[in-house]
């Protein structure tokens, strides 16, 4: 899915932009401009951002950091 | 009809009208986005798909402006685009079963307020919204039977 139309970017590209380290929204739209435009994206963003922090925590990685708590 | 009745009712069309438009531009470029991997026959009905919705967009700001509203063109929806031919169609899905709860909450309000001009105008357009969800379900159904290969093999040819 594209999830933000005025970046023109997928889900694919947004999650890998969560792994390496932006764990708001805010954060992402700093790296990459997804979410800076609209806004419509807004809750796309959030559920990504959580998924990825579901995904992140079920590895049970020692220290990861948890962007649910945030 | 009493003024804040009318109010809720153009408040209630305008809801109708951003979903319209909101579809008009989701379907235009999934059909374009067909069209342009080879799928001509899918682009054909997905296009004509974009121009019912717009035809429906007609219907509501000519009903908005009978009953002295503004007509609300400011204001979209989540376009929702996919990047495969299921996806979209998924996406599609979504935007069209919104839409139906969300027309029927409407004919239910112009019911309690007795404007059967409305009323009649939102159950066209309902029935409407309820083949295209009925035939977007037939093409997930169809490609689940035939596979997603299958299914594109069919999709080349124009119409
Ligand atoms: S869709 Fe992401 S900022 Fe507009
Ligand atoms: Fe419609
Ligand atoms: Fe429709």
């Amino acid at each position: 899915m594209i999830v933000c139309l005025c970046e023109g970017m997928n889900d694919a590209a947004l999650r890998e932009v969560i792994r390496g380290g932006c764990a708001t929204v805010t954060d992402i739209a700093r790296r990459t401009r997804a979410g800076s435009h609209c806004g419509a994206c807004g809750c796309d963003l959030k559920r990504l951002l959580a998924e990825e922090a579901r995904l992140d925590g079920s590895e049970a990685r020692p220290g990861a950091r948890s962007l649910a708590a945030k | 009809m009493a003024v804040k009745a009318g109010r809720e009712i153009i408040d209630a069309l305008n809801e109708v009208l951003t979903a319209e438009l909101t579809a008009i531009n989701q379907y235009f470029l999934h059909a374009k986005m067909m069209e342009s991997w080879g799928y001509l026959r899918l682009y054909e009905k997905v296009h004509r798909e974009s121009i019912d919705e717009m035809k429906h967009s007609n219907r509501v700001i000519e009903r908005i402006l009978y009953l002295d509203g503004v007509p609300n063109v400011q204001r979209l929806g989540r376009v929702r685009i996919g990047e495969q031919i299921e996806e979209m169609f998924r996406a599609d899905v979504a935007l069209e079963e919104e839409a139906i709860p969300r027309l029927n909450s409407a004919i239910a309000l112009c019911r309690e307020h007795g404007d059967s001009g409305t009323r009649h105008l939102l159950e066209e357009i309902l029935v409407d919204e309820e083949e295209h969800l009925d035939w977007l379900e037939a093409q997930l159904h169809l490609i689940g039977e035939v596979s997603l290969q299958g299914y594109l093999a069919q999709q080349i040819r124009e119409e």
